[in-house]
């Protein structure tokens, strides 16, 4: 896998979290509702899902991991409401307007290296936030 | 920070910092439904774990 020959990024990290933005990237297959689901045989796309969204309005499409659980709970995998109440408590500053959500199933690693992967990136980065949390199924 | 119960797997891909929630389980990495206090004790622990240098690539385990 290309990724796995290149050095390993790394960007120190010296805020403090109570200064510090976060958002939420999930492969678990999160997406809303109101989304086109996934291709169960493989998905190279990604979801954007704003970060006040209620989690009833959440729901996973993925068949390659058991997601019963994340079916009762979807912070399970995707913790929007425990990141929420970390920022009504001040314990980090804020949560970014939007989070992402794939699915983790695919034969095809290209379009995620050349597209969904970059897109995301460069959405993020022009959006205030200082750290990224990433989860899976 | 990569939250992951497939510590094998996921080190594959060399991610620069990331934790393994102990006892967790594949379809539930932060925590089991319906669980709030255990989901937010796995979510501090991987905020917290961002303010510790490490060696890149690290996969810590978390308690």
């Amino acid at each position: 896998m290309q990724l796995a020959r290149r050095a390993i990024p790394y960007t120190p990290f010296e805020r403090k979290l109570a200064d510090t933005t976060v958002a939420l990237v999930s492969t678990a297959g999160v997406h809303l509702r109101t989304h086109e689901p996934y291709n169960v045989e493989g998905d190279t796309s990604y979801r954007t899902i704003p970060s006040n969204t209620p989690p009833s309005d959440l729901m996973v499409t993925h068949e390659h991991y058991d997601h019963q659980q994340a079916d009762r709970d979807i912070n399970c995998v995707f913790p929007i409401d425990r990141l929420r109440e970390l920022a009504e408590s001040g314990i980090i500053k804020a949560v970014s307007p939007d989070f992402y959500g794939l699915m983790g199933y695919t034969l095809r690693m290209q379009p995620i290296l050349e597209v969904s992967a970059p897109e995301i990136a460069q959405k993020i980065e022009r959006s205030p936030t200082d750290l990224v949390l990433l989860t899976g199924g | 920070m990569l939250i992951t119960v497939e510590p094998a797997q996921s080190a594959a891909a060399r991610p620069p910092r990331a934790v393994v929630p102990v006892n967790h389980q594949i379809g539930w990495p932060m925590g089991p439904p319906g669980d709030a206090a255990e989901q937010r004790r796995t979510l501090l622990a991987a905020l917290q774990a961002m303010l510790e240098p490490v060696e890149p690539g690290t996969i810590r385990p978390i308690e």
